[in-house]
């Protein structure tokens, strides 16, 4: 039986713009997955620290992307996930919103795609789109 | 397929637009047969629009004969064709008594070359016509004939002209082979055939106004060897200033004018000068050169803002080897072949005198030049929103609603100026030959803002898709097709 | 067509004519973020307000800016940049100020002197022809453009294929076509970083990004979420030589830099690639400032204005990226909400009042930087009142402070601190300051940032 693997890590926290630079030591298992996230420090907040715990296990982004119009004003919808999803979610999201078509006018805000890949979130509108 | 004309011109550049224009004035039936798809493509590009006056070249030489006279001629040709020129007068600047000397040579073969009013000035004078000239100028060869143009334009305006009076304009037509068959050349059959891929084109009487592949094409008819070197010249365009500069030359070298700073017919300040000899077909910047051209220009003009580069390009300019000048003339191997080669600098200020000269050449050599009743010189310009008069710009509005829709923020272009660039004949058919137009993309965000635009307009007008639009020429795409929801 | 002089054909064209007028209080040209915040801050002073823009909607640059970022100041959320517009042009839409879409200007002059203020016209063309609006005051606010290719001087050849970024952005997020398959970017700015992963999401694979400088020049969470998170590499000190390709881009030569940011010769690699994006600057877009007469700082490439955003054109104020370039769409804002009521107050008050203040005081101080600080806004002080002073630095360091000099003398230090080079600094100048400096007699006060050498 081999034994898990100590190790130390630098990133910065993006939770607000003071972007501090977190030092983790983590300890993984023999196939790479972490098994405790043992010390945070460097942070400024007790943010950092909820912020290293979630990098290190599943980091979670908001994504953003376009859609395509029909019959509006405008060719492509700007869109974004309404909370963050799972980074490791966002290549099998978008092949998924590639294929979409939204049906132009559109309000900010209004639902695109429900519960995006069963995350529990919204693909939402970013901006109104008039008529053609 | 084939079709056959009296005359076929190899090349739509400058010399061969100009050509062109000179003959369309006669009863004959002429194709300009070009290369690429657009006109002034090669050696017309890479020069700075300056119409020098005709003082550098040796007197007795066919350079100096048809730079003075093309110099004179531009009022002419610019009155009739539409175009831009402007008749600015230039200085040669001197630093020393050394180059008052040369000013001096200078002025001594100008005057042998026919070029009118020269004179030696001193300080005072110099910063009167030229308030931002350096201070450490203690004299120069005043120029009052010198001008400059923009040299797009002015193979545009020559070649609509052309078109305009019947001309034939043949594009994408590369010359692969030549065949010349047996005769007289006043014979009256047309015995020279170019193999292109756009089809073959007959004709009686050949002229090569090829540029950098003069040497190429008269080596396909079986005619003068001629041995090229690709000269390269550089050009930086630097932003619009509030008062276009006076064209600045430092006194030449024997193989060159030197680092030269003028302003344009746009407002721009554009520094040029002939770089070393490259491989032929090189039109790569080298910071060395565009470094060069900054500090040169600076030498002349020391508050140029080098800061504010709008382009910086390069191009081939033919040069014979073993000689400096211009080849004019019927080819003393193969009768009814009129070649036009070497034109390297100044074949701008050259071209309506080289156009003029190839005339006289043809007549001499017993080509009938009969005119036609209906030979219009006029061109009418296209209308130049931004430089059009208040009033002017309501009336273009209110004709069409897409002279009132803004594309280029830079150089004021609306869209119904670059639609009228793509639908003239020859219009443009790519966004360089867009810009080349109507300066849409000419400016200091160098089509940035306006880029996308541009292209939906000409995929619009042409009736293509967007990724088949092209920047310049085959090859040169701009975007693949599109990203998304093509089902 | 014929031989002519410029000059007299650029007088002529200069000439007023008979075009339909509207007049205003204040107008806005330019509505974007910058134009909006300014226009909004206008109304709510009790203004008639007109905002000018080029495009078809309000919203500028951030229509194309879909990615999160913005609004975490102003909004306190998270938002992308159109939602950030979209909450402006909500409440825009919401009064009456007049809007003038698709319309470009053309000029701005200096019409009829009243008594009391100077009337400014705003010339503009849209497709319905041409028109004059006239206010008292005047907000610039055209925001910036990229800085190009020719500017930075990349030699070689010019194929088809290099775009600024902002531009493959445009073809991305707006127009929907796909500007290449391979591709390299220049310049680790925040643009060419959020970029990389644009391009990386839509299939567009990203060999790498390059930086001229030895450090990353955009925020860190952006070189953390755009490059890291999909393993795309970022080469530093590293710079772009040569473009290959004769009709399309074929692939870039680039090589590693000196400490004088000179290509050092043997470290040339070809990377091949069909497009080239570039991410090196943006220059604010002061070609109409300038032609109506306002002085720029050479600096930052904007005007140069007083503590309420005026410029050295009385009635002419500047706000946003065009006065000079910002990191965040939020402090945009603020300032422009400044620069709106101050105009509002200009053409309401017909600036007499400002004038009288001036006077009263007799305070004229120009501030200029010093250190490492690039520049510092506003250029002009002529009222003794708490002013903010922004300022950025030329390079990051990990202490350094803010000293006020006049006349070599420490009127106030700041704290010493890290400064980022992403990031537009602000330091209050208090109004007990300015007085000590004018008690000083001095006609300049200098913002040094001076790095701290560590012990």
């Amino acid at each position: 039986m081999s034994t898990n693997a100590i190790e130390m890590l630098q990133f910065n926290c993006t939770t607000c713009p003071s972007e501090c630079l977190l030092t983790v030591e983590v300890e993984r298992s023999p196939d790479g997955a972490v098994v405790e996230v043992r010390s945070v420090t460097g942070n400024s907040c007790p943010r950092g620290n909820k912020f290293a715990h979630q990098e290190l296990t599943c980091p979670m982004r908001v994504l953003t992307t376009t859609v395509v119009v029909s019959g509006g004003d405008e060719a492509l919808l700007p869109v974004r996930t309404a909370e963050a999803i799972p980074l490791a979610l966002h290549a099998q999201a978008m092949s998924l919103i590639r294929g979409l078509v939204v049906d132009a006018p559109i309000r900010m805000s209004d639902v695109v795609l429900p519960n995006l890949l069963d995350t529990g979130t919204d693909l939402i509108a970013s901006m109104d789109i008039g008529p053609a | 397929m084939t079709k056959t004309f009296d005359i076929a011109i190899v090349g739509a550049g400058i010399t061969g637009c100009a050509i062109a224009r000179q003959l369309a004035r006669y009863d004959l039936s002429i194709c300009v047969v070009e290369a690429a798809n657009d006109i002034a493509l090669g050696a017309s590009k890479a020069n700075g629009g300056l119409v020098h006056a005709g003082y550098d070249p040796a007197p007795g030489t066919v350079k100096a004969q048809v730079n003075a006279r093309g110099c004179e001629l531009y009022g002419t040709w610019a009155q009739e064709l539409g175009f831009l020129f402007c008749r600015t007068g230039s200085m040669v600047l001197g630093f020393s008594d050394e180059d008052r000397a040369h000013l001096e040579k200078l002025r001594q073969n100008g005057l042998a070359n026919g070029v009118p009013e020269l004179a030696i000035i001193g300080p005072d004078r110099i910063h009167e016509l030229e308030p931002r000239a350096s201070a450490d100028a203690t004299c120069a060869l005043w120029c009052p004939s010198t001008g400059y143009v923009d040299p797009f334009e002015v193979a545009i305006a020559a070649l609509e002209n052309a078109v305009a009076n019947g001309v034939t304009f043949m594009r994408s037509a590369p010359v692969e082979a030549i065949e010349v068959a047996g005769g007289e050349a006043t014979d009256g059959a047309a015995r020279f055939t170019l193999v292109t891929p756009a089809g073959d084109v007959r004709c009686r009487y050949l002229i090569n106004a090829a540029g950098n592949g003069a040497a190429d094409i008269s080596h396909m008819a079986g005619a003068e060897e001629f041995q090229m070197v690709w000269r390269q010249g550089n050009i930086v365009v630097l932003d619009k200033e509030p008062r276009a500069l006076m064209p600045l030359y430092p006194v030449p070298t024997p193989v060159s004018k030197g680092v030269i700073v003028t302003g344009t017919v746009h407002g721009n300040t554009v520094i040029t000068a002939a770089a070393a000899v490259r491989e032929p077909g090189d039109t790569q910047t080298y910071v060395s050169d565009v470094n060069a051209l900054l500090t040169g220009a600076r030498k002349l003009v020391p508050d140029l803002d080098t800061r504010r580069v709008v382009r910086a390009f390069a191009g081939g300019r033919p040069v014979i080897k073993g000689t400096n000048d211009f080849f004019i003339g019927q080819s003393a191997v193969v009768p009814g072949l009129f070649q036009a080669a070497g034109i390297q600098s100044p074949g701008v200020a050259s071209a309506p005198a080289i156009a003029e000269r190839m005339e006289h050449v043809m007549r001499e050599a017993g080509v009938a030049l009969r005119e036609r009743a209906d030979w219009d010189p006029i061109r009418r310009a296209p209308d130049d929103f931004d430089r059009a008069p208040l009033a002017r710009k309501e009336e273009l509005i209110e004709s069409d609603p897409a002279w009132g829709q803004i594309v280029c923020r830079c150089e004021t272009v609306p869209e119904a100026e670059i639609v009228a660039a793509i639908r003239r004949r020859p219009g443009a058919v790519s966004v360089e030959g867009v810009k080349r137009r109507c300066r849409a993309g000419m400016g200091r965000c160098q089509s940035g803002f306006c880029q996308s635009r541009v292209v939906a307009i000409l995929a619009r007008e042409l009736g293509c898709d967007p990724s088949e639009v092209l920047l310049e020429d085959t090859g040169s795409w701009l975007v693949e097709g599109p990203l998304k929801g093509v089902r | 067509m014929a031989t002519f002089d410029m000059r007299n054909e650029r007088a002529e064209a200069g000439a007023t004519e008979a075009v339909q007028t509207q007049a205003f209080d204040v107008v806005v040209i330019g509505g974007g973020p910058a134009g909006m915040a300014a226009a909004l801050a206008a109304h709510k002073a009790g203004a008639r307000v007109a905002i000018v823009e080029r495009e078809q909607h309000l919203g500028g640059i951030l229509r194309q800016c879909i990615h999160p970022g913005f609004g975490l100041s102003h909004f306190k959320q998270e938002l992308t940049g159109p939602e950030y517009a979209q909450r402006f042009i909500d409440q825009v839409r919401a009064t009456d100020i007049a809007l003038f879409l698709d319309s470009m200007v053309l000029g701005i002059d200096s019409g009829e002197s009243t008594e009391d203020a100077i009337l400014r016209t705003v010339t503009l063309m849209n497709p319905s022809g041409m028109l004059q609006l006239t206010g008292r005051a005047v907000v610039l606010a055209m925001g910036c453009r990229e800085r190009t290719r020719s500017e930075i001087k990349i030699p070689g050849n010019r194929p088809a294929g290099v775009f600024t970024a902002g531009l493959a952005q445009r073809y991305i997020n707006i127009e929907n076509l796909k500007p290449g398959s391979r591709a390299v970017i220049l310049g680790s700015g925040d643009i060419g970083l959020i970029m990389a992963r644009r391009c990386t999401l839509e299939g567009i694979s990203v060999e790498g990004v390059y930086e001229l400088m030895p450090y990353a020049n955009g925020l860190r969470r952006n070189v953390k979420n755009c490059l890291d998170d999909f393993g795309i590499p970022l080469h530093l000190s590293t710079t772009v030589t040569r473009v290959i390709g004769h009709d399309r881009v074929e692939a870039v030569e680039v090589s590693q830099v000196d400490e004088h940011l000179a290509p050092i010769p043997g470290t040339e690699r070809v990377v091949p690639c069909d497009t080239l994006l570039l991410s090196v600057g943006l220059i604010p877009e002061n070609e109409l400032s300038v032609a109506a007469g306002v002085e720029l700082d050479p600096r930052t490439r904007g005007a140069v204005v007083d503590q309420s955003l005026q410029t050295g054109v009385p009635g002419i104020f500047a706000c946003g990226n065009v006065l000079h370039v910002h990191d965040l769409a939020d402090n945009v804002t603020t300032e422009s909400e400044r620069a709106g009521a101050a105009a509002a107050a200009w053409a309401l008050g017909c600036g007499a009042g400002a004038d009288a203040s001036a006077a009263g005081t007799g305070c004229q101080l120009t501030v200029s930087p010093a250190g490492i600080a690039g520049y510092a806004l506003p250029g002009r002080i002529t009222a003794v009142g708490l002013t903010k002073l922004n300022f950025r630095v030329r390079r990051p360091v990990d202490a350094a402070r803010v000293r006020i000099l006049a006349n070599g003398e420490e009127l106030l230090a700041g704290k010493v601190r890290p400064f980022k080079l992403s990031v537009m600094e602000s330091f209050p100048l208090p109004a007990k300051v300015i007085q000590r400096a004018l008690d000083l007699g001095v006609s300049e006060i200098v913002l040094s940032v001076d790095p701290i050498e560590e012990a």
